[in-house]
């Protein structure tokens, strides 16, 4: 049975896409099969992991649980659009200073997470952090060294006046 | 398997497609719809989606300090809106314990309710302010009081072909407040939730002790026949522990991987009255509601 | 915590240097077998049985090969009929079909494949396949398994020929035990006679999942050339060549396994999983395959064992051990996959690390109609550390002794002989115990039970509760005998190459490997390239598990760049026109050791052996370790293995007393590391495997009903997350060098999960009193268990609760 398809306006960092879609899409599989973005990855499928994690209008969304229609006309941002001509993220400098990665296959979540969470609230406490961050999970368990990342990352926006 | 995804621009409209395609479903945030097809639950072939209805998702004051809320609001959006914060500052301290951020992002209020999981956590706080949901059908409009919606195990009041549009909560008496999740492990479902609201005179005795708990039942619970024992009388540990034994007696868990009937009903009983004594504290320390002054953080 | 060489010093090992993999990783540009894309791939989808047990009478795929985009459907039936295949694999018994033939043993058996030009249509394809079973009797626990007369869950059994090992296994005739370790020292009916006090418990450790955020994927195609290629997220590219090439009848040469980064293994991805499907499904349609698993089918395809342990402990007035006797039954599913291994190793161990002169051991590995139970991050340690660590325990608390000082006067020491008669090595077992107990504050306040608590208040919810604080050791064997090889080379501008086998699966081996590398040539660490596994280039390796790649891997590496120094040295010592002894490398340079200027850049000596620019010097070594077999009746042998590794924990938890919720507040973790190469990520492994660790002591569980797992989602299973983590967890390291490991180094990816759960149980028990002997820890289990012990005590603290005030 084939979904219906419909055209649909998309800007993907920056970039205005118009693409072909099936009604029964999900924006994570968009982004990977259509677009090659392949850094926004599955882990669970049930909006648990935050593995595929994509900011959506700059507001957190599991792309694994989000119709690609219903991004139609919206702006997303993934981690291919954070790095700025060839210039890592302060975000992304933090976590390899504070090595808050290892198989990193979460990390992508991680630091599209951290990017919300600092545009939400510059300077999160501690608590803030481990409540925004509460369900993303990393089977490494690399907890502790992220939370040094968020603030890592919190001090160098600061200093770059954001 | 695919399905085709209709979006209407009104209400009329959406309900009016529901009536040409009576297996059609309506989608809002879409969150407990997409995870339910990938548990292999054949959707239907046609979804209704709320999302382009302009107007849906707004929150604005009701008459006398109470609040309307879309029912497309997402849970974030309603969980950070100023007005809920100030005014029914349990809800926004129960729906920061739903699942994610991003989850919260994308999942409605209104779809939060129609879904009718025993184990969500909003259900509760809604209960003890009292709220209304107003739905849409073909034959009309009408409010549900949400103490009637919750039927059974995904079972509510609703009607085929009806949409859930808004929620309304009533203005509530000066009251502390409270919602405690009780959960196996930090990112668990509940294995009970518990939601208090207790108003007190000017000699700190009670006048009105509410309370609801969620995924002790096939539905969630307002506890009834509190006020009966409650009201008149100091807060104390004793009266919060005879509060918990009658709420223990209205609850009918069934045992799962979190907790066997036993445990959730003893669970049901200690969070209970955790939840009245931590209601009725903030209740002392400053009270929030119609006309009081502003919540303590 | 122990600072190991951070300074700033010229040094590449013993210094944190920054992970190789940086800029990849935060990039998401990092590249896994799930974004693999080959031009003109299919998509393959797996049919699974919903039967635990069941003969299968006629499978019908006639709509399947026909629906829209489908490829290839391959069933058991077709796998008999294909000339030149053996369609059975595993790396102890060839136990597992690659489509079930015949029989189904467990709900989630893989019983036909579908490859098709999507994703979907493969998963739609795989439903229209028509299956008609006879159901047979199931065995779904131990219990069922060993009964007499129970089903068997496999008629015949054929051993695997892969490993040293394994290759005299074994099986039960007519039961459903597939290997039955056994280790008897001294006599232990005697000395239980003569025992002061005996104790007798059993101990249970449920099945857990791995759950890489990465599930198993595999590509597979084949070239014109006749070569296999396998690019596939797997923890032992070596052993997946060897298994693919016996399978499919192929030369080692034709076929090459690849495997990128790894997000996540854990022991999961070792041996064969998916590979051998994907390369079937490739073969038939001679075009390039993708199968990647579901989270839900990844719950099903492999788990840590669930284990019951008998323990038996004869101990003498004063204290010391005379008599341990063990039973450990490991339920394996329906398939052993590595399991007679853990069994085996596990088994040896099952002790402890004390000195006990009679030790008896019976470790049974049991089919039953289950998903199959393999590797998890320890190996089977940690289950039976559970057992001997909380009854140790309990004995200490009965003598009425402290629990640290009686491990401590227990505890083997270097030179005493293990259970299996094997004199100890470089053990820091009480290092690492004095080094936990310090860290808590073991001895200060309540170090034993404390005083009922009075009512504490967070944000006006009141809570009574109770704290304790408890420790545990544990000891794990590296495997042996086992093999790594390596090249390195060393490039004329004085940038080098390592060919490895070692899959960077978040560990840092590729840092490591780098730093050792750079220590050796005097070369910079972010200069060195490793390559990642591809068997058509990088050599043997056992496996990247087992703690075992520092120790194995490291030194096949150093040795190969030493052979690289020496073939560079010699270049130079003709044109310094000085002896080779005498020189050293170090920043790109070789030099006189005592006339530090007088030297050639590394450029400058290439220049001297070649007339070309960009050539290379290349080593290679191959390290191996040696064992002697354990005896098949008395499970002695004077070397098991030529590393020890141990840990040791501590716990100070906080229990709920209305809710039985086990809280911990501070937990600290020890482990040997020998010399830590990088002693972050040593850090990283020791505090990663302590959180999994605790998740699996208080809450992670797969739940199972009539064979059926009912909790196999990330909805449903629990995982610890941020907010599970203690408030304060201290990874610490203990520097004991190992005389042959490189630098000194050992290995740390599992030591620091064998000790966990006993640590908290023990702290639970100085809490309440009470004993838990079955994990998880759930909330209701400790509640029950303490109003089952103590129903007066528990009824007048309710009446108190209640009381005013």
């Amino acid at each position: 049975m084939e979904a219906m398809e419909r055209q649909i306006r998309l800007t993907v960092n920056g970039q205005e896409h118009e693409l072909t879609i099936r009604d029964n899409t999900l924006l994570l599989w968009l982004l990977r099969d259509d677009l090659k973005l392949v850094g926004t990855r599955e882990g669970c499928g049930t909006g648990v992991c935050g593995a595929c994690t994509v900011l959506l209008d700059g507001r957190p969304v599991n792309s694994c649980l989000t119709l690609a229609a219903q991004a139609a006309g919206h702006h997303v941002t993934t981690i291919e659009g954070l790095a700025t001509n060839g210039r890592l993220h302060p975000v992304q400098e933090a976590y390899i200073e504070e090595r808050g990665f290892q198989c990193a296959f979460c990390t992508s979540g991680f630091i599209m997470m951290t990017k919300a969470l600092l545009d939400e609230i510059p300077n999160p406490s501690e608590e803030e952090v481990r409540e925004y961050l509460s369900e993303n999970i990393c089977r490494c368990a690399g907890y502790p060294d992220i939370l040094r990342a968020v603030q890592n990352a919190s001090r160098k926006l600061a200093a770059r006046g954001r | 398997m695919g399905f085709d995804l209709l979006e209407p621009r009104t209400v009329a409209e959406a309900v009016e497609l529901h009536a040409r395609d009576g297996n059609a479903v309506f989608l809002a945030g879409g969150t407990a719809l997409l995870i339910l097809q990938r548990q292999g639950l054949p959707l239907p072939r046609r979804l209704i989606s709320l999302r382009g209805i302009p107007g849906l998702d707004e929150i604005t004051a009701g008459p006398g300090g109470g609040l309307r809320i879309g029912a497309l609001a997402t849970l974030r959006q309603v969980e950070r809106h100023p007005l809920v914060v100030r005014r029914v500052p349990l809800l926004a301290e129960a729906l920061r314990q739903v699942a994610n951020v991003r989850v919260r992002h994308t999942a409605t209020l209104g779809g939060n309710l129609a879904h009718g999981d025993y184990r969500l956590d909003p259900p509760a706080p809604l209960l003890v302010l009292g709220a209304q949901v107003r739905a849409v059908g073909i034959g009309g409009e009408r409010e549900i009081a949400l103490a009637a919606f919750f039927r059974g195990l995904f079972e509510t009041a609703l009607q085929p072909g009806e949409v859930v549009t808004e929620l309304a909560i009533p203005p509530t008496p000066p009251s502390g407040g409270t919602y405690l999740k009780y959960a196996l492990s930090s990112n668990d479902w509940p294995c009970v939730g518990a939601a208090a609201l207790v108003a007190l005179d000017d000699h700190g005795r009670c006048r009105e002790v509410r309370l609801a708990l969620t995924a002790v039942a096939a539905a969630p619970v307002l506890v009834r026949g509190l006020d009966e024992l409650a009201r008149g009388e100091p807060v104390s540990d004793r009266l919060a522990a005879r509060l918990a034994d009658i709420a223990a007696a209205q609850v009918e868990p069934v045992g799962d991987q979190r907790g066997s009937e036993w445990y959730k009903r003893e669970m049901a009983r200690v969070f209970a009255r955790r939840a009245l004594l931590a209601a009725a504290r903030r209740a002392e320390a400053g009270p929030v509601g119609d006309g009081t002054k502003e919540p303590v953080a | 915590m122990t600072r190991t060489g951070e300074g700033r010093d010229a040094r590449a090992v013993g210094r944190s240097v920054p992970r190789v993999d940086g800029a990849e990783k935060v990039t998401g540009r990092a590249a896994y077998v799930t974004d693999c894309v080959v031009p003109g791939m299919l998509h393959a989808a797996l049919l699974r049985s919903p039967l635990p047990h069941a003969r299968i009478r006629r499978i019908d795929a006639g709509r399947a090969a026909t629906h829209p985009g489908v490829s290839a459907v391959v069933t058991g039936a077709d796998l008999v009929q294909m000339p030149g295949l053996d369609p059975y694999f595993g790396p102890a018994f060839q136990d597992q079909a690659i489509l079930a033939i015949d029989k189904v043993r467990f709900v989630g058996d893989p019983v036909a494949a579908v490859a098709a030009a999507t994703r979907e249509a493969a998963r739609e394809a795989a439903q229209l396949i028509e299956v008609e079973y006879e159901e047979l009797s199931a065995v779904l626990d131990v219990q069922a398994a060993l009964r007499a007369g129970a089903p068997l869950v496999h008629e015949r059994l054929r051993p695997s020929q892969a490993f040293a090992d394994l290759m005299g296994i074994e099986a039960e005739r007519q039961t459903n035990v597939c290997y039955h370790f056994k280790l008897r020292r001294g006599d232990v009916e005697r000395a239980f006679a003569e025992a002061a006090h005996v104790f007798e418990d059993t101990y249970t450790s449920p099945a857990a999942q791995h759950a890489p955020l990465e599930p198993h994927v595999t590509v597979a195609w084949v070239t014109e050339g006749g070569l296999l290629h396998v690019t596939s997220s797997t923890q032992s590219p070596s052993y997946v060549r060897l298994s693919l090439a016996r399978i499919f009848g192929l030369p080692l040469s034709k076929v090459r396994v690849t495997v990128p980064y790894l997000g996540g293994g854990y022991g999961a991805k070792t041996y064969d999983k998916l590979e051998p499907v994907t390369a079937l499904l490739a073969l038939r349609t001679r075009r390039p395959v993708k199968l990647q698993l579901t989270r839900e089918e990844e719950f099903v395809t492999i788990h840590k064992h669930a284990v019951t342990t008998r323990i038996r402990t004869g101990v003498a007035a004063d204290g010391r051990l005379l008599a341990r006797e063990v039973a450990v039954y490991w339920d394996s599913g329906a398939y052993a996959d590595i399991a007679p291994r853990v069994v085996h190793k596990s088994g040896y161990t099952a002790a402890g690390p004390y000195a006990i002169p009679n030790v008896k051991i019976d470790s049974y590995c049991v089919y039953t109609n289950r998903p199959p139970a393999g590797a998890f991050r320890g190996f089977g340690v940690p289950q039976v550390v559970w057992a001997y660590e909380s009854q140790t325990d309990a004995i200490a608390t009965r003598l009425g002794l402290d629990p640290v000082a009686y491990r401590r006067a227990h505890l083997l020491r270097e030179g005493d002989l293990f259970a299996t008669g094997t004199p100890m090595r470089s053990l820091a077992v009480i290092e690492c115990l004095d080094a936990v107990a310090r860290e808590i504050e073991w001895g200060s306040g309540l170090a034993g039970s404390s005083p009922p608590a009075p009512e504490v208040r967070e944000a006006g919810v009141p809570r009574r509760v109770l704290r304790g604080k408890g420790v545990a050791v544990g000891i794990k064997a590296a495997l042996a005998p086992s093999i790594s090889g390596a090249t390195v080379m060393l490039n004329a501008d004085g940038s080098a190459s390592v060919l490895s086998s070692t899959v960077e699966m978040g560990q840092g081996s590729d840092t490591l490997l780098a730093q050792i590398v750079a220590e050796a040539l005097g070369v910079r660490v972010p200069d060195v390239q490793v390559v990642h596994p591809d068997t058509a280039v990088t050599p043997y390796d056992t496996i990247t598990a087992a703690t075992r790649s520092t120790f194995h891997m490291g030194n096949a590496v150093l040795q190969a760049a030493a052979r690289v120094r020496e073939q560079l040295f010699a270049i130079a010592s003709d044109r310094l026109e000085v002896d080779p002894d005498l020189l050293r490398a170090r920043d790109g340079r070789v030099f006189v050791a005592e006339a530090e200027d007088r030297g050639l850049t590394i450029p400058e000596v290439f220049g001297a052996a070649f007339q070309a620019a960009g050539t290379t010097l290349v080593g290679e070594a191959v390290y191996q370790t040696s064992a002697i077999p354990t005896d098949h009746e008395t499970g002695q042998s004077e070397r098991v293995t030529v590393m020890w590794f141990v840990g040791a924990s501590a716990a100070e938890v906080e229990v709920d007393l209305e809710t039985g919720q086990v809280r911990v507040l501070r937990f600290a973790t020890a482990a040997d590391v020998g010399r830590p190469i990088n002693p972050h990520h040593c850090r990283q492994q020791i505090l990663g495997s302590a959180v999994t660790s605790i998740g699996q002591t208080l809450f992670e569980c797969l739940h199972f009903e009539g064979g059926q797992l009912t909790n196999g989602s990330f909805l449903d299973y629990m995982i610890a997350g941020y907010r599970d983590v203690p408030p304060i967890i201290t990874p610490i390291i203990v520097e004991r060098a190992h005389p042959e490991g490189p630098y000194g180094a050992k290995g740390v990816g599992e030591t620091g999960a064998l000790s966990v759960a006993a640590a908290i149980g023990n702290a639970v028990h100085a809490a309440l009193g009470v004993r838990l002997r079955d994990l998880p820890l759930t909330p209701e289990r400790v509640l029950q268990a303490m109003r089952e012990r103590e129903p007066a005590r528990a009824a007048r603290r309710g009446q108190v609760e209640r009381g005013p005030g």
